[in-house]
């Protein structure tokens, strides 16, 4: 198992993290934080030695940016960019060929190593290419990953999609983490659940959540 | 005694000013389950723009007192007001259009607004300043008529000749221009570019509020000199229709879920 950086996360997929060598998706509307789970999930990686590959459409400065809104500091310890801006390797979202390329390339380098990768561009994929493309991407990267001693977690916004391409991107993925809004009256309230994870039993229903500087604060939702 | 005519328009003005405000209350209410900062602007922002349109609404129907009053400290601080309602429009515009980018497969910062908006907060800002200075000026002259003279004359030296007129004349068309032609002319590109259908949701039930607005407006200028039910009932109704589109606008800054069965929760 691979910690989540979350202890909280952690429990609820049922004890120690994400499944080895498997794809886990975050899937929330934008604003809700699942990009978080990648900060975190780098964050560990980076302090257990992990070899962590980050994919991102955004620039480098940027995702540190973000990072640092939910209390995270890289320090002296970065993963391995790939990014739009002042990473190790450019991401070019229109040359989808390359990027497979680049991952590859830097996946078997590092083949000796247990590794980490957060790929955050999925949602932008999506928006330029035909879905089918997109699945065929991801399903040569899972090889990838099964080959290696990998973990991968993905995130992809929800509402920006047709519903069927959501469904059948979570149909791919090993694990699925869900951030929703959802309304009762007139309560508004943020809640995730573990959809699905490949071989453990995560806990069932949904967890109100909340993000500070040592993490996220869980506790499941009554209504 | 109130007539029956002053009251339909009152019961009418309330529905409407209702009608904002529960879209405002949505928006604060979706703001409060986001984590991060600019979509939570966002929510901030249209939930903004629904109290600003609130309180138009509020004045045009006379639940507040406004120029009705005919005192020079009511007209002041509705003016005031009515400037920093264009605020939230344009806030709003801001932040939509830095998510429109966000959700811009490329990124792109289109009409370097990054760039420029900063520019443009600094004209708004100083815009009014200069106004709400303007208007005071204005109202201390204008109520104590003492001081009024041929070359500082009443009423507002917005509309009179001179630097001061020109000055303000050049300010009232920037606070209002820059929050209008903003919005309506680069959020459609930022509609066309940005493939997420939320946001494009989100922005479509915004435009037919506007449109809405601006028909409602209309109409009601058109119908004021009939002076009968009818003539106030319809625009009241075409007013609730906007409030409604903004709701929906309101709803659609995120994806809302509902449970469909008890079983799901923990």
């Amino acid at each position: 198992m691979v910690s989540t950086g979350l202890s909280s996360l952690d429990q609820l997929i049922g004890g120690d993290g994400y499944p080895d060598r498997s794809v886990v998706l975050a899937v929330g509307a934008p604003g809700l934080g699942k990009e978080a789970l990648s900060y975190w999930f780098t964050h560990s990686g980076l302090t257990q030695g992990d070899f962590c590959l980050y994919v991102t459409r955004h620039s480098v400065s940027e995702v540190l940016k973000n990072a640092k809104a939910f209390g995270l500091d890289f320090g002296s310890r970065v993963p391995f960019w790939i990014a739009r801006d002042g990473g190790q390797l450019k991401s070019d979202v229109k040359d989808l060929t390359s990027l497979s390329f680049n991952i590859k390339e830097v996946l078997k380098k590092n083949e000796n190593r247990r590794i980490r990768i957060v790929v955050d561009a999925l949602s932008a994929l999506l928006m330029l290419y035909a879905p089918e493309t997109i699945y065929n991407f991801l399903s040569n990267l899972f090889d990838d990953v099964k080959k290696y001693d990998a973990v991968l977690l993905g995130t992809v916004e929800d509402g920006m999609h047709q519903p069927q391409t959501l469904v059948a991107m979570q149909e791919l993925f090993d694990g699925v983490v869900e951030f929703r809004l959802y309304e009762e009256g007139l309560r508004v309230t943020p809640l995730l659940r573990i959809r699905k994870m490949l071989g453990v039993q995560p806990q069932p229903g949904y967890y109100s959540f909340s993000f500070n500087s040592n993490g996220m604060e869980v506790s499941a939702y009554v209504k | 005694m109130l007539s029956d005519y002053n009251i339909e328009a009152l019961i009418g003005g309330l529905l409407v000013l209702a009608s904002y405000l529960y879209a405002a209350f949505w928006a604060f209410n979706i703001r409060k389950g986001l984590t991060v900062k600019l979509y939570r602007n966002q929510a901030l922002g249209i939930g903004l723009v629904a109290i600003g349109l609130a309180f138009f609404a509020a004045v045009f129907d006379q639940l507040i007192p406004s120029t009705g009053f005919g005192s020079e400290v009511a007209n002041f601080i509705t003016f005031a007001l009515l400037f920093f309602a264009t605020l939230p429009l344009f806030y709003w515009t801001d932040q939509s259009l830095q998510a429109a980018q966000q959700s811009d497969p490329l990124e792109r910062d289109q009409f370097h607004w990054s760039k420029v908006r900063k520019i443009l907060w600094i004209i708004l800002c100083v815009g009014l300043i200069t106004d709400v200075t303007l208007d005071t000026t204005s109202m201390i002259v204008c109520t104590f008529p003492t001081l009024s003279s041929a070359s500082y004359p009443c009423p507002a030296p917005n509309f009179a000749p001179g630097l001061f007129g020109v000055l303000g004349i050049v300010f009232f068309f920037a606070i209002w221009g820059i929050p209008l032609t903003t919005s309506a002319i680069l959020l459609p590109f930022a509609w066309r570019r940005s493939n997420d259908i939320t946001f494009r949701r989100h922005l479509k039930w915004f435009a037919i509020a506007a449109i809405s607005l601006g028909f409602s407006t209309v109409s009601a200028g058109y119908l004021s000199s009939m002076n009968n039910m009818i003539s106030l009932a319809i625009p009241d109704v075409l007013y609730l229709l906007t409030g409604y589109f903004l709701f929906r606008s309101a709803r659609a800054v995120v994806p809302l879920y509902r449970f469909k069965d008890k079983t799901n929760i923990a």
